[in-house]
């Protein structure tokens, strides 16, 4: 049974290169190949080199083919043509062109190579290919097939992994869903072989040696074919030189950070300046105690994995223990059930390590609504019936900010916003009474618990700040007299 | 202790040293390691639904039992949200039951699949219905609220006597109007002024607020890799 | 929950009246427009807007823009006092609002990456495929998340939660270098071009909003001296800069107002606006 499979893809495979053949032949012949008309005009120039090198900074897909010369005053009209093929004889794969031969220009190299650009290549030519790209088969067609109704014969039953031939010669695993007509139809609709999942094979790398050659054209003369010098494999980078200025940032920042919470361990008195709106949720909980009413934690929409979120949590856990302390009840609404969890957690922590651990009611973090403006509508109702004595907006907030921070101001409440949401900075800061803007979210649990280590992060941040204010300085004082380089360091890819 | 709080940490240490340093290594492995963490996040979204569905559910049960006043309302969310669940699902339950009897081969029906082998949901009609005459009227309701919030949040500020107000009216009030056909007919520089604010100003605020929110990131990020805060773990 | 758990239960005559009012409005234009001569408003594909006759529609079309109609208007209600009509409104939302998170919980994140891909082969025999082993993790941190429900194992959560929490710590690091630290150094360091005054002022500017913002971020600094002088011009700037944000917004949110207007009047009405 898979001998015939595999027969049959050969079939279908061989049918394809005979029918790319015969297209090439067409192609050929179209072209008044009448060279005695002009015999004034030389043969096509060859290239002095052609080689191939393996892209950089990639998963293993993709390949350099470069060449030089060739781009002589008499290579004005050419058409240069990559071919790659799995075996020294072909079949030949068009991987690239019509690329003019004149002029010396490198098709997406700088965005593949980044800053590390081979030297040399100023002089030559270069183009990057995906040999697993060239399938022939067009992904949409999966669509068609699956869209059929039910009761029609191409339906799909189920699918298998199967070895398949792809890109002529080229072998990958793929899923193959399998229609009711089974075998039979596949090798009958060659062109559109039913469906196959080809997002999938992207990921078999093809660590298989791939020859190129350079097809050279020009209406009226001589097409000339030049191969590669030998065939390369493509090979997985492991690191991707592209990012170094992130990575080389990435390291400093984080070893600076590290560095200055060792620091605190040891040294735990760090100056910090106030921040009004932390001061703040002393007088609002206590507000709230005297008043008798719940204090209000309604977190941003974000998910879990996102770090206003992180912040969020962390901020809750040093609000709940205030609040524990207090006697006050603390009310946290959710928007997303992870949250949800995680504050149920943090709060439980929070009223334990307060010794107030019968305080606690899983009923008070709660998740209020699971859209967003149903969130709005659910938080505004909490606000104006439960007429909660001070409201905290923290996290990561969108469109709802404003009907939130509204509503909570007219119904009374002391208000506290805490995001790192540029966008709805504005509305927070025009309705609340105390607004943490972007970092400030990000230094509030650490302000709050007053925690060395957590200090100590902080001195790293006003590090990181202070580097990027001096390289800020710099990078515009070089670039105004005309420096480059250094402008390079911030470049991304 | 092992098991709830070092293991936990471990993780965190793990997963997170993993994927700051996933970013740079281009091989298919840590392509795929990404693309693997990211539906599993998905996957794990979609069991926390349950404990969501339970936390609204318990909530609004509780009112009912209690019999707490407006507790009638809490009998619409158990009528929309059943309503929803029964038109949305309806389409997969008629496959259970095909398939218990026989009529159906496969859960996984050829309606499951598109290219990217995501399921294309066969909504009934209803829930349609559901999404075009409830929820989404409802949303675009709420959205449409700001019209009247950004006004009565505008004049909040304009009773605030402070410098840092007037900056900020002063500077809404000019982008507002030239933000308007009218503007250039009172003065033809108002619109210049509008987008020289919005270029300079404010781009550079901008920047220097993402700037700052970057570093509050990475910090809390270590702080989380490293263990060093973890009120998300709770207590022992 | 307290007694006030239901806020401000006292209800006027003004809020009688209102509610009379809004109810009778309601009705009444419902019934005005369903009696009306100018039909439903039917968008064909091509985009043109014709006028079917009423009656001529589909009746659960009609009941919907109701339905739509009402649950707008009761929703609007909210801008006058929380009252009933909002609360009933606002509690069937939220419920919709959860019934079609989960119903897309299932499709996109339970059917779609764990069912597929793995759970299918273990309901069913005779599956044709290999089932992704690996989603075995996810099934067991998704298992733990559940275990809540259970006291003594509500601990297991906690893996999942570190999961979640270490992947958004660890991919953040270095996305966010690349977006908000090099992406936007990249930028804010623009040529001064002495030739230019103006440009010249434009960029200084440009690049005192950024150093003085972030100053005003420093945090183990007093502000005092030049660092408090420079941080209040830091605080200038952040508030011009969210005076043109709000300004720049006002529009939008009137627009968003005035498209509900319009749906009101041409979907529940029936009186055509255009063409």
């Amino acid at each position: 049974m898979d001998r015939a499979r595999a027969t049959c893809w050969r079939v279908v495979a061989g049918a394809l290169a005979l029918w790319c053949g015969a297209v090439a032949a067409a192609q050929d012949a179209a072209v008044p190949s009448t060279p005695t008309a002009e015999p004034a005009r030389a043969a096509v120039p060859v290239p002095e080199r052609v080689w191939i090198e393996d892209t950089p900074n990639d998963d293993g897909r993709k390949l350099t083919v470069r060449w030089l010369g060739a781009d002589g005053e008499d290579a004005d009209g050419v058409e240069v043509y990559v071919e790659l093929a799995t075996k020294p004889d072909g079949p030949w794969l068009p991987a690239a062109g019509p690329l003019p031969a004149r002029g010396a220009w490198f098709r997406d190299l700088r965005s593949e190579y980044g800053p590390f650009t081979p030297s040399g290549t100023e002089a030559g030519h270069a183009v990057v290919v995906e040999p697993l790209s060239l399938d022939p088969i067009a992904p949409h067609r999966l669509l068609e097939l699956a869209m059929m109704p039910p009761g029609d014969p191409r339906r799909v039953l189920g699918e298998r992994e199967v070895e398949a031939i792809l890109g002529k010669g080229a072998l990958a695993k793929v899923r193959e869903i399998i229609a009711a007509h089974g075998v039979k139809e596949r090798a009958g609709i060659a062109g559109h072989v039913e469906g196959r999942i080809l997002e999938e094979v992207s990921y078999f790398v093809l660590e298989r040696p791939w020859y190129a050659r350079l097809v050279l054209r020009a209406p009226g003369r001589a097409r000339r074919i030049v191969a590669a010098e030998a065939p390369l494999a493509p090979q997985q980078n492991l690191f991707n030189l592209r990012k170094l200025n992130n990575f080389v940032f990435m390291v400093l920042l984080s070893a600076v950070v590290l560095i200055m919470i060792r620091r605190a361990r040891r040294n735990p008195d760090l100056y910090l300046r106030r921040i009004p709106g932390l001061d703040a949720v002393d007088e609002a909980l206590g507000r709230a105690t005297e008043m008798g009413k719940p204090v209000l934690f309604v977190h941003g929409l974000n998910p879990m994995d996102s770090p206003s979120t992180i912040a969020a949590v962390n901020i809750l856990g040093e609000v709940a223990k205030k609040v524990a302390r207090y006697d006050s009840q603390l009310l946290v609404t959710c928007a997303d059930p992870i949250v949800l969890a995680v504050s149920q957690e943090t709060v439980k922590e929070a009223y334990t390590h307060a010794g107030r651990p019968d305080a606690y009611r899983a009923d008070d973090v709660f998740l209020a609504a699971s859209e967003q403006f149903a969130y709005v509508a659910a938080v505004d109702g909490i606000m104006m019936r439960k007429k909660p004595a001070a409201n905290f907006y923290v996290g990561y907030f969108y469109a709802e900010s404003l009907l939130l921070a509204e509503t909570g101001a007219a119904s009374g409440a002391i208000q506290i916003a805490a995001t790192d949401s540029f966008t709805q900075l504005p509305f927070f800061v025009t309705t609340c009474d105390y607004t943490l803007m972007g970092e400030e979210l990000y230094a509030a649990s650490a302000y709050l618990s007053r925690d060395p280590l957590l200090l100590g992060s902080l001195k790293g941040q006003d590090w990181g700040k202070a580097v990027i204010i001096v390289v800020l300085l710099l990078g515009t004082i070089l670039a105004s007299f005309d420096i480059g380089w250094f402008d390079a360091l911030v470049q991304t890819y | 202790m092992l098991l709830k709080r070092t293991i936990p940490v471990a993780i965190a240490f793990v997963v997170g040293l993993w994927f700051a340093i996933q970013y740079y290594v281009p091989t298919s492995f840590s392509e795929r390691s990404l693309t693997w963490a990211s539906n599993w996040a998905k996957i794990l979204l979609g069991f926390a639904y349950i404990l969501g569905l339970y936390s609204l559910v318990h909530v609004h049960w509780q009112k009912i039992r209690r019999g707490q006043p407006g507790y009638g309302y809490s009998l619409l969310v158990y009528v929309g949200l059943v309503g929803t669940l029964v038109l949305g699902l309806s389409g997969e339950v008629q496959t259970l039951v095909d398939i218990a009897t026989g009529k159906a081969h496969h859960f996984a029906d050829f309606q499951a699949y598109s290219t990217h082998d995501k399921p294309i949901p066969n909504f009934s009609s209803g829930f349609d219905w559901v999404y075009n005459y409830v929820f989404y009227p409802a949303s675009a309701t709420m959205f449409s609220i700001l019209a009247f919030f950004i006004a009565s949040a505008a004049y909040r500020t304009f009773r605030a006597r402070t410098i840092e107000a007037a900056f900020l009216l002063i500077a809404a009030i000019i982008v507002m109007f030239g933000r308007v056909p009218i503007a250039a007919a009172v003065h033809r520089a108002i619109p210049d002024v509008a987008d020289w604010i919005m270029a300079n100003p404010n781009m550079a605020v901008k920047r220097a607020i993402l700037i700052g929110i970057s570093l509050g990131t990475i910090a809390t990020s270590l702080r989380i890799i490293f263990g060093i805060e973890r009120a998300y773990l709770g207590g022992d | 929950m307290d007694t006030q758990a239901q806020g401000d239960t006292t209800t006027t005559r003004g809020d009688r009246i209102f509610y009379v009012v809004l109810t009778l409005l309601f009705v009444g234009l419902s019934a005005w427009s369903l009696s009306g001569e100018t039909g439903h408003r039917f968008t064909a594909p091509d985009g043109t807007v014709s006028w079917l006759p009423v009656g001529r529609g589909p009746a659960w079309e009609t009941l919907g823009v109701l339905v739509a109609a009402g649950l707008t208007l009761a929703l609007y209600s909210f801008l006058y006092k929380d009252n009933p009509f909002f609360k009933a409104a606002e509690h069937i939302y939220v419920g919709v609002g959860l019934g079609y998170s989960l119903v897309i919980a299932w499709f996109q994140y339970i059917k779609a990456e764990l069912y597929f891909p793995l759970v299918k082969y273990w309901v069913r025999d005779g599956v044709q495929g290999q089932p992704d082993y690996l989603l075995i993790v996810p099934l067991v941190l998704g298992l733990f998340l559940l275990a809540r429900f259970i006291r003594p194992l509500q601990w297991l959560s906690r893996w999942s939660f570190a999961f979640i929490i270490g992947f958004g710590s660890g991919v953040a690091i270095p996305n966010i270098i690349h977006a908000n630290v090099l992406q936007q150094m990249q930028s804010s360091m623009a040529a001064i071009e002495f030739g230019n005054v103006w440009l010249a002022a434009n960029a200084l500017c440009a690049l005192l909003g950024v150093v003085s913002v972030l100053v005003y971020f420093y945090f183990s600094v007093e502000h005092k001296g030049a660092i408090g002088v420079v941080s209040k011009i830091g605080i200038w700037f952040l508030m011009i800069s969210f005076g043109a944000s709000f300004g720049y917004t006002v529009m939008g949110r009137m627009a968003l107002f005035v498209g509900r207007v319009q749906w009101l009047i041409e979907e529940w009405l029936r009186i055509p606006l255009s063409s």
